[in-house]
């Protein structure tokens, strides 16, 4: 699966879509492509991804703190039993910013909306 | 002017001198061809194990004749090897290189390396020209991987791991054959690892007169290395390192075996550049499927393998594309060995730098792991079970 990133807007929420494999050949289009959103609220969606690694979430830490910086969140989906699922929590990665699916996002967003 | 008498002594002189070279000549000739023969023949197949040889003749003079190399099945299944050096040059060294040769595989069937070397000793008494001589003796259970070997007053065997790593079998030394000193025979143990390789050679390999043999030796384990585990143009390779550019005057021998892994092991090679990490990682996917590696096993395998070929590509060389990133997988006794290697620059991590994170993920993946520093390379060491779940 070759490496890609979409980004669309869905109910109010900018959603980047990675598919592929994140590396160190990757990790930073990856972090661009976060950054150049608007929405105060950006979902990083990581069901698609075959691998993740400590280049691609140093990348998404740097976006993370990137957006809070302007006052916006990230939200990251990475369903249970995944490759990025898997890296996530052997890196120990905060679990607070992790979400297990895009509804989940939508559900919560739509609460504080 | 110059008399007749002048002009005749001249003559025959020169007719003397032309006869004495001839003669060198064709001795040198004959010498060099009866070694040819008595090496000429193929080495016998073993199972489980890769044998080369490679001989280079010396240039110098008569400096012809002298060394062997040998490889033989013993009765009790055992794979013997010798590598050998008459003392002395010309026809006689070739004729008593071939009467020792013969006297050592008849004598190895019934003998430990040790009582081989007793038997030799009294052999030579026999035969005035081989005494003197130097050899090193190797039996390897290919099963096993037990080794026993003894060494009279020859260098010591090298052992090249898979991964790099070389070690000179320095113990069951004792004096050259036939000398007074060498009564007391001792052999020695040791253990060949599946994927290692032994390196017999003779002393024209390692030995310069502008340069001592500790330099030698180091030049040889350095060229040792540089083929992947189990290829037979090592040898050859060896000798045109060691030799290749100089007219070396004493001959030289080298005999290698590799004992062969009972599993497949994974090898891969590859310049230091990010986009070859992605091809690693396939390449190690299939290995891991063929050897029934677990899911979690083979996800947190290739993380952590992933994680440190990038830190040697980013860190060990600066991602320059040129230097070589080596990784060697083997399963053994339900474990996973695997190590990754580079030349690179190493800069020691801190621990909250982005790579102390990549390592952090290697740590918590792996049972063990260690990084070394091993003549001038970088070699990072991971150790995990086979089966069952992921540690993670």
């Amino acid at each position: 699966m070759p490496f890609d990133v979409v980004r669309d807007q869905r109910d109010g929420l900018a959603v980047v879509t990675v598919s592929g494999e994140i590396d160190l050949t990757t990790s930073d289009l990856l972090q661009g492509s976060i950054e150049r959103t608007t929405s105060p609220t950006v979902v990083l969606d990581l069901s698609r991804v075959a691998f993740l690694d400590s280049s691609g979430i140093r990348a998404i830490d740097r976006s993370r703190r990137h957006l809070a910086s302007q006052g916006r969140a990230l939200r990251i989906v990475s369903p249970p039993d995944t490759p990025s699922a898997w890296t996530l929590r052997v890196a120990g990665f905060d679990r607070d910013l992790v979400v297990e699916s895009l509804d989940r996002v939508r559900d919560a967003n739509s609460q504080t909306a | 002017m110059i008399s007749r008498a002048a002009a005749r002594e001249i003559a025959a002189r020169a007719a003397l001198a032309l006869d004495n070279a001839l003669l060198y000549e064709r001795e040198r000739d004959v010498s060099h061809t009866l070694q040819l023969g008595l090496l000429g023949g193929a080495l016998p197949t073993f199972e489980r194990v890769v044998v080369a040889s490679a001989y280079r003749p010396g240039s110098a003079s008569l400096e012809v004749g002298g060394d062997w190399y040998d490889a033989f099945h013993l009765e009790n299944g055992a794979i013997a090897l010798v590598v050998g050096d008459v003392v002395g040059h010309g026809l006689e060294a070739a004729v008593a290189m071939g009467q020792l040769r013969g006297a050592v595989s008849a004598l190895a069937q019934s003998s430990s390396p040790a009582v081989l070397l007793e038997r030799l000793d009294t052999f030579v008494e026999t035969v005035p020209s081989a005494a003197t001589a130097t050899l090193a003796y190797v039996e390897l259970d290919s099963d096993t991987g037990a080794v026993h070997y003894a060494c009279a007053g020859h260098p010591p065997p090298l052992v090249v791991s898979p991964d790099g790593r070389t070690r000179f079998l320095w113990d069951g030394r004792s004096a050259p054959l036939g000398s007074i000193l060498g009564r007391d025979r001792d052999g020695a143990e040791d253990r060949l690892a599946e994927g290692e390789t032994l390196v017999l050679y003779t002393d024209g390999l390692v030995e310069r007169r502008t340069a001592g043999i500790d330099a030698g030796l180091e030049r040889l384990a350095e060229a040792a290395r540089r083929r992947p585990s189990g290829d037979p143009r090592l040898a050859d390779e060896i000798c045109d390192a060691l030799v290749g550019a100089e007219a070396q005057e004493d001959d030289v021998c080298v005999l290698t075996l590799c004992r062969m892994p009972s599993v497949p092991m994974f090898s891969h090679a590859f310049p230091a550049s990010p986009t070859q990490l992605a091809g690693l990682r396939e390449q190690l996917r299939v290995w891991l499927e063929d050897n029934d590696v677990s899911e979690d096993v083979e996800r947190g395998v290739v993380l952590a393998v992933s994680e440190a070929a990038a830190n040697a590509v980013e860190h060990g060389y600066g991602c320059d594309g040129a230097g070589l990133v080596t990784v060697v997988a083997h399963r053994l006794d339900g474990h996973l060995e695997i190590s990754v290697r580079d030349e690179g620059v190493w800069q020691e991590p801190a621990s909250d730098t982005d790579r102390g994170r990549g390592l952090d993920i290697i740590r918590a993946i792996v049972e063990q792991f260690s990084i070394g520093h091993e003549e001038g390379a970088t070699v990072l060491r991971m150790r995990t079970a086979a089966n069952g779940s992921a540690r993670a």
